[in-house]
């Protein structure tokens, strides 16, 4: 019981360590029950906006899988960074948003995560659909081919579904408008001998997805089941892809066009 | 949210293209040679193991036949 009481002795630089480590401790605990009253106020908004910054810019503290409070000491740990500032973040966006189950979490990020992800992806294509492995390596010289009765459209879809839809099935239709301006050029095309390509993009993406080439008529009276919103789109082409490569918009901004 | 109104006939570059838009044949050229000659880094093919469990999962659920 002595030793609990440091403070009757008159002499201040006679203070053990261990009565130094209790001090410490003490205050931790205080810490660490300060943040957990004001994440009681949960209920209310303004409150809650405050201590939940508090607490993010806190690296000390974070919370387990089980919902416990845990407390790590710095020196022991990697250098930890927001996912933000780190350059495989932007390298590989679109696997870890997929596949990735903690794509924002700040607490484990492994970042060859996204290089195995990659590797995944290139093996399911491998297994499945080996007819698109060489695609782009056999029409390198394409551009060559192309005549001057030729005609392109842009086509922009809803989601990325649908695009994976007419890669496999080697199909697509557009609105009713939109199908009948695609019939007319490819009867139009037809009669020449040349051919009608399609430019695709989903919208919002910023990138152009690939290039088809248009191989039969429209067939008003198909329907193909898997669209996304199947009334919207009524008929049904044949499609053969040329090109299937993400390129964004910006190796494009210098083609001016005027609007329809 | 941001909303933009074109009007028709304006002079705009081709990311601001709707659907089913003609392009005339010089432009698309070009537009063509850029794509063959871009080293790209990404595919729409690596999403392609996720729209496939999306489809099958639609097979069980709503899909009879």
């Amino acid at each position: 019981m002595e030793n609990n009481q440091p403070n009757q002795s008159n002499d201040y630089n006679k203070v053990e360590t261990s009565q130094y480590q209790n001090q410490v401790i003490s205050n931790k605990t205080k810490s660490i029950q300060f943040l957990t009253k004001q994440g009681s106020y949960r209920g209310k908004g303004r409150f809650y906006k405050k201590s939940y910054n508090q607490n993010r810019n806190n690296d000390e503290i974070y919370n387990n899988f089980e919902g416990e409070i845990r407390q790590v000491n710095k020196q022991f740990e990697k250098p930890r960074f927001n996912n933000r500032n780190n350059f495989h973040f932007h390298q590989n966006k679109h696997y870890s948003k997929r596949f990735n189950p903690n794509y924002l979490s700040r607490e484990i990020y492994d970042p060859y995560m996204n290089q195995m992800m990659m590797y995944r992806a290139e093996m399911y294509i491998m297994d499945k659909y080996k007819n698109l492995i060489n695609l782009n390596k056999n029409n390198e010289n394409f551009t060559k081919t192309l005549s001057e009765n030729d005609k392109i459209f842009i086509i922009k879809s809803f989601s990325e579904e649908d695009v994976h839809k007419s890669i496999k099935y080697g199909v697509w239709s557009s609105t009713k408008t939109g199908n009948q301006t695609l019939d007319a050029a490819y009867k139009m095309a037809a009669e020449k001998g040349s051919n009608v390509y399609l430019l695709f993009s989903c919208n919002g993406s910023g990138r152009y997805v690939g290039v088809a080439r248009m191989t039969s008529q429209v067939d008003e009276n198909k329907q193909f089941m898997y669209w996304t919103q199947d009334s919207k789109w009524p008929g049904l082409f044949n499609v053969e892809w040329v090109f299937i490569k993400d390129v964004p918009f910006r190796n494009f901004k210098h083609i001016f066009i005027t609007m329809k | 949210m941001y909303v933009t109104f074109i009007r028709d006939g304006q002079f705009k570059p081709i990311s601001n293209a709707r659907d089913t838009q003609e392009v005339p044949l010089n432009e698309g050229k070009t537009m063509f040679e850029t794509i063959e000659s871009f080293a790209h880094t990404n595919t729409i093919l690596e999403h392609f193991e996720y729209y496939d469990i999306r489809q099958e999962n639609y097979d069980k659920n709503f899909n009879p036949a």
